[in-house]
């Protein structure tokens, strides 16, 4: 009887898994042949959104990538940009920029893609109480300020405005006529055009302002691919668009994205269920000593830091540069990386990616190299660490850096005799934002546009010598002014030296501790070639895909 | 104050001689025990793991959270090397973790099947005391306890708390002992309840009701030592049952915190790295919890057939 009942569940258990992959692959074999060129990709980070404006983790990125153009993208080698549907970007004294469109270009609902279609997503994102991801982008712009108003976000991301900002559309942009745009900023700024590639930059259609939940679930593009269906937290379809006039467009019709919990999607790709994939940190030497596998291996120097700050807002010990050093010199970064995330980071000597954007070179920091001596006499100078008390560091909720947050607090202790308590946790965001913590906390910095300047300005900047920056409550003079002097500049190659200097004044201040860069790895399975990486994201570059099955 | 003729059976299974003042229950119980060999084996692990919780620093005198990265994944050197069991991933040393780990997993075990006991007793005891309305208050409580299955209770609860800050010495095991506390003391209450029922009605306890004894007094000194041995049985069990839940919350990530060690912590850790060229960082925890929790059956299987005559 057991027996028998154990044979039926098993036929039943085959009949569901080939059920399974009929539904999932429908008329695969029937349809005309060469018709269903599909590439399957994987998603891990749990996105909420497509809508450009709000779009800011690698994963969003990655698939506005092919659903969005945007007015300049950028060569997949030297990151330089090149314009796209902007037919001239330019500019006289480098605060008023003058954008000209190509013509005849069209959304995927039929609505062009003009002047006002670039504005009104401009303006959307500007606007404080919608609480874009993207709104700093528009900081420099002319009337940034009088849009944001008092709002207040709760944990939930609920926002509540509590005093309303006093214009809803930046005065600094004016729509000239249908394919002229002329920005106005608030000083000069010679990286201007280099903005322009990123997703927060992109068009929206009217028809998307007018339902904005359902264009963040299923956006109106007006790139090669139109997002067909996207079962939140479970998978992604989009197919080839085919009225699409640009000119970059892959072989494939079809893309298949379906989402992971972290590195789990290893061993779908393993079964050939994936075209793409990277192995956790358990498999990589099995991964890496399989000379199939290799053959098909990409690695690319990524450009995302990966660092620690300080609450510099909370006083000593933090606010002591030795203490910050002492920190730094005492991880040995190599090791670190060698054990918990071989081959996936690179030790960070420098705030700037080197050779990654312009202007980034490798050494800025002095004082990242392992040195456990010099760690100890620099804490003794500092004045030592409070007995008995125990260093926080604070992440987000993420299995992978949970381990290497891990080994670098064992370093710290085995080091600096400093003990430390791991605090992950899911909001962590809102609690930086908040100004909440109590100890070290990790940072990740990937740049939006290829220049040294976005590593800088972001994370640090604030011009506001009282309470510092936002997350770290930091404020150098001599930092700030050498920014200034590098958006004055008059040509992009002057600015990107300034920038250089800016850098160089906060490797004096020591504000944060450089830990690795990301290294990009992708395995890629025999239906595709020509797998490229996105030198910021990592993700691998759509367009460039080739298709071969 | 036990029945005479079911201790004289007892005695005469056992083919013991029947001595006028015939031993008690459990001192029967005892001699049973202690002549069948896998019981004194069993019995010498579960002391030896106890010993090891109690005092760590006999078998290591390493800090478990001291890790230098530099000596990560080492394979067991055996007597004599630094690190006789090896290091794990982070370079922490395998043995000295083990030895401490100890302590979270045992302590977890008692501190909830302690509690669940007390409580088990004191609700069984008065609910099958007094029966009605206290009776049914306590049965549909009991109830609705136990149709929620432990395994999801324990995720949505541990989940949902799991950033709550907690001090003290017991800060790491607090919250999984409160949840499986919560959802563990229905059988005991249940077991205890039934024990009782068959027990109130006996002679003795009518005797001491018409001699005047409290409510209180009858139900702890005259009900309660009789109704207490099928309870007993189930404990070693329920503490090996303990020890592999938390091995199971551990794998889910929400067991005995970090940076605290647990046998349940290890072997999620090192579990991944099986196939990865370090079974060892698998297979310590392993033994140990599995040695643990067999002795522990073990235990509770041969008392349950000691206590509980009319199984024999």
């Amino acid at each position: 009887m057991k027996a028998r009942s154990l044979a039926a569940a098993a036929a039943a258990l085959t009949l569901l898994v080939a059920g399974c992959g009929g539904g999932g692959n429908p008329g695969g074999d029937t349809s005309s042949a060469g018709g269903d060129k599909t590439v399957r990709l994987a998603l891990t980070q749990d996105v909420e959104t497509l809508l450009p404006m709000d779009s800011n983790v690698g994963d969003n990125i990655g698939v506005l990538e092919v659903v969005y153009d945007g007015l300049v993208r950028y060569d997949a080698q030297s990151t330089k940009p090149y314009n796209y549907i902007a037919e001239d970007v330019s500019s006289t004294d480098k605060t008023t920029w003058t954008i000209k469109l190509k013509p005849d270009f069209t959304f995927q609902n039929g609505e062009p893609v003009d002047a006002a279609s670039f504005a009104r997503a401009w303006n959307y994102a500007a606007y404080g109480p919608n609480g874009m991801a993207n709104n700093y982008f528009f900081e420099r712009f002319v009337g940034y300020d009088e849009m944001q108003g008092v709002t207040e976000e709760d944990d939930d991301g609920k926002i509540t405005v509590q005093e309303e900002p006093k214009a809803k559309e930046l005065s600094g942009l004016k729509v000239v006529d249908p394919t002229t745009l002329t920005v106005e900023l608030t000083g000069p700024f010679v990286g201007f055009p280099t903005m322009l590639g990123y997703t927060g930059f992109f068009p929206i259609a009217q028809a998307c302002l007018d339902d904005i939940e359902g264009c963040a679930k299923k956006p109106i593009g007006n790139g090669p691919f139109q997002i067909d269906q996207w079962e939140q937290g479970v998978r992604m379809s989009a197919s080839k668009w085919a009225d699409y006039k640009g000119s970059e467009t892959p072989n494939y019709n079809k893309i298949e994205w379906t989402e992971y919990k972290g590195s789990s999607s290893w061993p779908d790709f393993q079964a050939g269920d994936l075209d793409t994939g990277a192995p956790p940190p358990s498999e990589w030497q099995s991964a890496n000593n399989d000379p199939d596998l290799t053959s098909r291996k990409v690695v690319r120097p990524g450009a995302a830091l990966t660092y620690i700050g300080f609450p510099l807002y909370k006083g000593a010990p933090y606010t002591n540069i030795e203490f910050r050093k002492a920190i730094s010199m005492a991880i040995d970064r190599q090791a670190i990386i060698d054990q918990v995330l071989p081959g996936q980071e690179v030790p960070a000597d420098s705030w700037v990616v080197p050779n990654g954007v312009p202007g980034g070179v490798a050494g800025t920091c002095a004082d990242c190299k392992f040195d456990p001596t010099a760690a100890k006499a620099a804490l003794a100078k500092a004045g030592g660490w409070p007995k008995g008390q125990k260093l926080k560091i604070s992440l987000g909720q993420d299995d992978a850096n949970e381990q290497y947050f891990q080994a670098i607090g064992n370093q710290i202790k085995l080091n600096l005799g400093i003990d430390y308590e791991l605090d992950p946790a899911p909001d962590f965001f809102a609690r930086r934002a908040a100004r909440k913590f109590d100890g070290a906390f990790r940072n990740n910095w990937f740049p939006d546009y290829p220049l040294n300047e976005n590593y800088l300005v972001g994370p640090y900047a604030s011009g506001d010598a009282k309470n510092g920056n936002d997350t770290l409550g930091f404020y150098s003079k001599a930092f700030e002014d050498k920014l200034a002097e590098g958006d004055k500049a008059p040509d992009l190659d002057t600015a990107v030296t300034k920038y250089q200097e800016a850098e160089q004044e906060l490797a004096k201040e020591f504000p944060t501790v450089p830990i690795s860069f990301s290294q990009s790895v992708a395995f890629y399975s025999e239906n595709v070639d020509n797998v490229v990486l996105d030198p910021f994201s990592g993700s691998t570059k759509l367009r460039l895909l080739n298709y071969v099955g | 104050m036990t029945d005479p003729s079911t201790a004289a059976a007892v005695a005469a299974h056992a083919d013991q001689p029947i001595g006028p003042g015939s031993r008690s229950l459990w001192q029967d119980t005892f001699r049973t025990l202690i002549r069948r060999p896998d019981v004194i084996i069993a019995l010498l692990v579960t002391l030896f793991f106890v010993f090891v919780a109690l005092f760590p620093g006999v078998f290591t005198q390493t800090d478990p959270q001291r890790c230098d990265i530099s000596v990560a994944r080492i394979p067991p050197q055996w007597f004599g090397g630094q690190f006789p069991l090896g290091t794990n991933q982070q370079g922490c040393d395998v043995l000295a973790q083990v030895v401490h780990g100890s302590r979270p997993s045992l302590l977890l075990a008692f501190v909830v099947v302690g509690c669940s006991l007390v409580i088990g007793l004191v609700l069984g005891t008065i609910s099958g005391f007094y029966l009605g309305w206290v009776d049914m208050i306590i049965s549909r409580v009991l109830e609705i306890f136990l149709v929620v299955p432990l395994l999801l209770a324990a995720l949505l609860l541990l989940s949902m708390f799991r950033n709550v800050p907690i001090g003290g010495p017991l800060a790491s095991i607090v919250q999984p002992a409160i949840v499986l506390t919560a959802f563990g003391w229905m059988g005991y209450t249940r077991y205890v309840r039934a024990s009782v029922l068959e027990t109130k009605n006996l002679d003795y306890v009518m005797a001491a009701r018409v001699l005047g004894a409290s409510d209180g007094r009858i139900m702890f000194r005259h009900i309660l030592p009789n109704a207490i041995g099928p309870v007993t049985a189930l404990v070693p069990t329920a503490i090996a049952g303990v020890i592999a839940t938390e091995a199971v919350l551990a794998f889910l990530g929400i067991g005995v915190r970090r940076p605290a060690v647990s046998w349940g912590i290890m072997i999620s850790d090192g579990s991944q790295w099986f196939t990865g060229g370090s079974p060892h960082l698998l297979l310590v925890p392993l033994t140990c919890l599995l040695a643990t929790i067999l002795s522990f059956v073990v235990l509770g299987d041969n008392l349950r057939d000691a206590l509980d005559p009319k199984l024999r």
